[in-house]
């Protein structure tokens, strides 16, 4: 106890570093591997001398620096929370110029958990914390500076260097004065995070632990199935908004996010256009314009659409950077193995080949378009099958269907009610459709009790029909 | 002692790791010859003022470069992949080069092989005006955030920012325009909320809202009369979408446009209509260079975007009373779309009167994405049009404006990469003939490659605007002017 007492600042100190790193590493881990997402540091000078200039050049360099080792597990979380400890230490070691240690520390927790709420804000950046930080030090080392006139003339020219180095201290962006952490949010954040590095097992595992009702959730819930083949099954699972959380459009009425997400299905089905248009905005709306992520999406368009030159200016840029360079060289024109040109290949097949001009917002002439030049786009077949049956449009959904090229309980369920709108319900079409005994059972017992059948296509088609009566 | 050599020595070990091996692969868009340099600078003619040309050997496993710059009896040699002069030293080379042609000599061992290359750049007689303004952008013509207009002195590398995100909320600004290539009168706009077309008229800043009833919107393209008293500009409902190819990118166009004249002096919007018919488009106006004409480009409205690559742009011109700001009523056809199977694009004459350019795409009025787009010369003393194909790169050649002496224009070309845009300077003599194009040189020879905007509409200027960013957070703040429709 006594050894506590007379170093309750280690203590404090310890505590605040393990709890900030529990709640970045546990319970919000998403939140910096975004921010991470959206950085970019290059590791070439005349980049350097080129991005870190002007006021606030020291703080925008750290920064970055820092931030793109929030890549990696367990390294974002350590960071943060060694700058959180760092600024209630400082602040402590300020008061400790004016106060006893139990008001100094009771300040220093307060700015601690002040800097800490604001750590968990939407878009807030590393530099926030560093400038905070550094700016502490700088009071420090003015403090330790002799006394008398000496220690304002200190201060003076500290606060001149910090304007230069860190940017003035009241400058607007530095972030919001208060932060609250969303923990629902950082799980979307999270399956978006996941979407970007195509971790779709992850994806249905997230979503599986909780429903977050979001539409950018299911947009992620649908993607991951779509590409594990079997959205047609387990599309209805999850919440769905009508066809809209199916495909995004990048639209000028999205939010940013939302932008940000539509690019990934559509670069998975082939269409590179808005795929592009969706990582450029991307970058765009990022805090500092540029985005690692984005730059691999815009180097892979390029590479798939034969933009060589484009995809070279990208992939110059991630060559120089830490956890993307081995990735950037592989991928380079004129260094690209066997393998990279098999998966150029492959993904190249599924490119439309006729043009026509659209908003993105009719996805279906797109699909069909991507479906007529690659008709084995199994993706777009499965994204055409659920957006008909999300628009409740059995005609369409009929007339896309190929029951010997992708199957799913969603599927069948649907061809049953159109049988029985034809008037055709019967085992020669239940076999000509692939219509197995279990699914037409199951259609009596969702009459029976459709309650419990709450995940069917039955369900949705009556809900339709019961709000249209309405 | 040991902990803190620890972190000095980690950042600096990755900042090795990160900065070894530069050039990864030739570029696939550099120069010819044995030695590929970006940008590309070989056989080009340049001004005399301006920046120094430095450019890098975008090879991979090439190491000793050594490169000589040869004119008369003097020759200055710089060592290293990056070819970076100092101002000073690049100056006093080029004080006396105007008229001469400068030797470059460059040596180099790449993949263990010496390798040697000669080529030149002729330096012409006619310097090139030393301003050029253009919008910052990223590609993305739906969206915005953070733009400016910038001001380059192409004779150094001094770069300012005319107007900024950072002085108007974010707003969005484009289509910074000179008029008669003067720095002291020139518009452009701030949009949304706040916002207002800024006019510089010898120096003076107006805020002007250059809307009036009946009007299809604000004005969008135009250009400003020699008179200073009027403008011509066209109102467009402007609509972007995508094509289903990829590699098509982008097709932005109108669903509507009109023409306008704005008179200054009176706060008026003289509407006309035999040039803002309901079953045409009219866009991209600008004047003549004595201002007794207007050019523009014309098409039929069809339905779109279905119908979007049968809409074509023919290019016409009209007399303009510069007393009452009238268009005149008789139209004459310089360019026919339907003859030519083409669409024109942003006409623009020559300060001597003697030239208009344009461009000509498929189809459509944002050749901007048109990788087929190709500046066109119309010879206005003989009605003659010819396409640039001499100076015409891989992907779109567009937004043009010429220098205060008619020999020298710049116009935005996404040759390259495809995505961004960047200034080409061309020298054009008085016979008409061009020469290679160069880019918009920079202080390091990599800029281009870090650099994730594009420039947009460059224009130049024989003088500096003057304006800083203090003048557009005053104007940004500034009452509107209003504008009335004229009788």
């Amino acid at each position: 106890m006594k050894w506590i007492k007379t170093h309750i600042g280690y203590v404090a100190a310890g505590l605040g570093l393990l709890a900030s790193f529990g709640f970045f590493q546990f319970a919000y881990p998403y939140h910096l591997m975004r921010r991470e997402q959206m950085n970019l540091f290059v590791y070439d000078w005349d980049y350097i001398r080129q991005t870190y200039r002007g006021s606030g050049w020291l703080a925008r360099f750290v920064a970055d620096f820092l931030e793109q080792f929030f890549h990696l597990p367990v390294a974002g979380p350590l960071i943060v929370a060694l700058l959180l400890v760092g600024i209630g230490a400082a602040v402590n070691r300020i008061c400790r110029h004016f106060l006893k240690e139990w008001p100094s520390l009771g300040i220093a927790a307060l700015v601690f958990v002040w800097s800490f709420l604001r750590e968990t804000g939407n878009l807030y950046i590393t530099r926030y914390t560093v400038v905070v930080l550094a700016y502490l030090s700088l009071v420090l080392l003015a403090l330790r500076c002799g006394k008398g006139w000496r220690r304002p003339v200190a201060g003076v020219l500290l606060l001149a260097v910090g304007c230069w180095a860190l940017g003035s201290p009241v400058h607007k962006y530095y972030g919001k004065a208060w932060g609250v952490p969303r923990l629902q949010y950082d799980q979307v954040i999270g399956l978006d995070v996941l979407a970007g590095r195509e971790d779709w097992d992850r994806i249905i595992k997230m979503s599986k632990r909780r429903d977050l009702r979001m539409e950018e959730s299911s947009y992620c819930y649908n993607l991951a199935h779509a590409m594990k083949g079997d959205l047609g099954d387990a599309m209805l699972n999850y919440a769905q908004n009508h066809n809209r959380t199916l495909l995004f459009t990048v639209s000028v009425d999205n939010s940013l996010f939302t932008n940000s997400l539509a690019g990934e299905a559509w670069f998975q089905l082939g269409d590179m256009t808005v795929a592009e248009q969706s990582a450029i905005c991307s970058l765009q709306a990022s805090p500092k314009h540029t985005g690692a992520r984005f730059l691999v999406r815009l180097a892979r368009v390029n590479l798939i659409s034969g933009e060589d030159a484009a995809a070279q200016k990208y992939l110059s840029l991630l060559a120089r950077t830490l956890f993307y360079r081995n990735w950037a060289r592989r991928m380079m024109p004129g260094r690209q193995d066997e393998a990279t040109r098999a998966e150029l290949a492959a993904a190249r097949s599924r490119l439309a080949r006729t043009d026509f001009v659209h908003h993105s917002n009719n996805p279906r002439r797109v699909l069909q378009t991507l479906l007529e030049a690659n008709p084995d786009n199994d993706l777009a077949r499965t994204y055409l099958l659920c957006f008909d049956l999300m628009c409740y449009n059995l005609e369409l959904f009929m007339q896309d269907y190929e029951p010997r090229m992708l199957k799913g309980r969603l599927y069948q369920e649907a061809i049953l009610i159109w049988l029985s709108q034809q008037g055709t319900l019967g085992e020669q079409y239940f076999n000509r459709y692939g219509i197995d005994k279990s699914t037409t059972s199951r259609m009596d017992w969702f009459f029976r009790n459709p309650e419990k059948y709450w995940n069917t296509y039955w369900a949705y088609y009556m809900d339709a029909l019961m709000r249209e009566e309405e | 002692m040991t902990r803190r050599l620890l972190w000095i020595l980690i950042p600096a070990a990755l900042m090795l790791l990160g900065c070894s091996g530069r050039e990864l692969a030739d570029a696939v868009d550099g120069s010819e010859g044995p030695l590929v340099i970006w940008p590309d600078y070989k056989e080009v003619t340049v001004p005399a003022n301006i920046a120094p040309l430095n450019f890098r050997y975008a090879m991979k496993d090439i190491r000793g470069a050594k490169t000589t710059f040869t004119l008369g009896d003097r020759s200055v040699t710089l060592k290293g992949k990056e070819v970076e002069w100092r101002l000073g030293a690049w100056k006093a080379f080029m004080s006396d080069a105007a008229g001469q042609t400068v030797t470059v000599s460059a040596e180099a061992v790449v993949d263990g092989q010496r390798v040697s290359d000669q080529w030149s750049f002729y330096v012409s007689e006619d310097a090139i005006d030393g301003y050029l303004t253009y919008r910052l952008i990223e590609p993305a013509y739906q969206m915005f955030n953070e733009v400016s207009i910038m001001e380059r002195c192409i004779e150094n590398f001094d770069e300012t920012a005319i107007c900024s995100h950072e002085v108007t909320d974010n707003s969005c600004m484009n289509c910074h325009v000179h008029g008669q290539q003067r720095g002291d009168y020139s518009l452009y706009y701030i949009r949304g909320a706040g916002g207002g077309s800024i006019l510089n008229r010898d120096g003076q800043l107006r805020k002007l809202t250059l809307n009036a009833p009946g009007m299809l919107s604000g004005t969008v393209y135009g250009e400003l009369h020699p008179s200073g008293r009027f403008g011509v500009f066209s109102t467009n409902i402007i609509l972007p979408s995508f094509h289903a190819m990829a590699g098509g990118r982008m097709e932005v166009y109108d669903s509507a446009s009109d023409l306008t004249v704005a008179d200054f002096d009176n706060n008026l919007m003289i509407n006309l209509p035999h040039v803002a018919q309901p079953d045409k488009w009219e866009t991209f106006p600008c004047f003549s260079a004595d201002g007794s004409s207007v050019y523009w480009c014309v098409a039929d409205s069809l339905q779109v975007p279905q119908e979007v690559a049968q809409v074509r742009y023919d290019l016409v011109r009209a007399d303009f009373d510069a007393t009452n700001g009238h268009i005149g009523e008789q139209i004459d056809t310089v360019w026919s779309a339907q003859a030519h199977h083409g669409s024109a694009c942003h006409p623009k004459a020559s300060p001597d009167g003697r030239w208009l350019l344009f461009t000509v795409a498929d189809y459509g009025t944002f050749p901007l994405f048109h990788v087929e787009s190709t500046l066109h010369l119309v010879d206005l003393e003989t009605g003659a049009v010819r396409p640039l194909d001499e100076i015409k790169g891989d992907k779109s050649d567009t937004y043009h404006s010429w220098s205060s002496n008619s020999r020298w224009f710049v116009f935005a070309s996404k040759r390259g990469d495809g995505t961004y845009g960047k200034p080409y300077f061309c020298h054009l003599d008085a016979d008409g003939r061009t020469t290679k194009p160069f880019v918009l040189p920079q202080k390091s020879a990599h800029f281009y490659v870090y650099n994730l905007k594009s420039f947009n509409i460059p224009d130049l200027a024989s003088s500096s605007t003057g304006m800083t960013l203090r003048d557009a957070k005053r104007m940004f703040k500034a009452k509107s002017e209003p504008f009335a429709q004229a009788e």
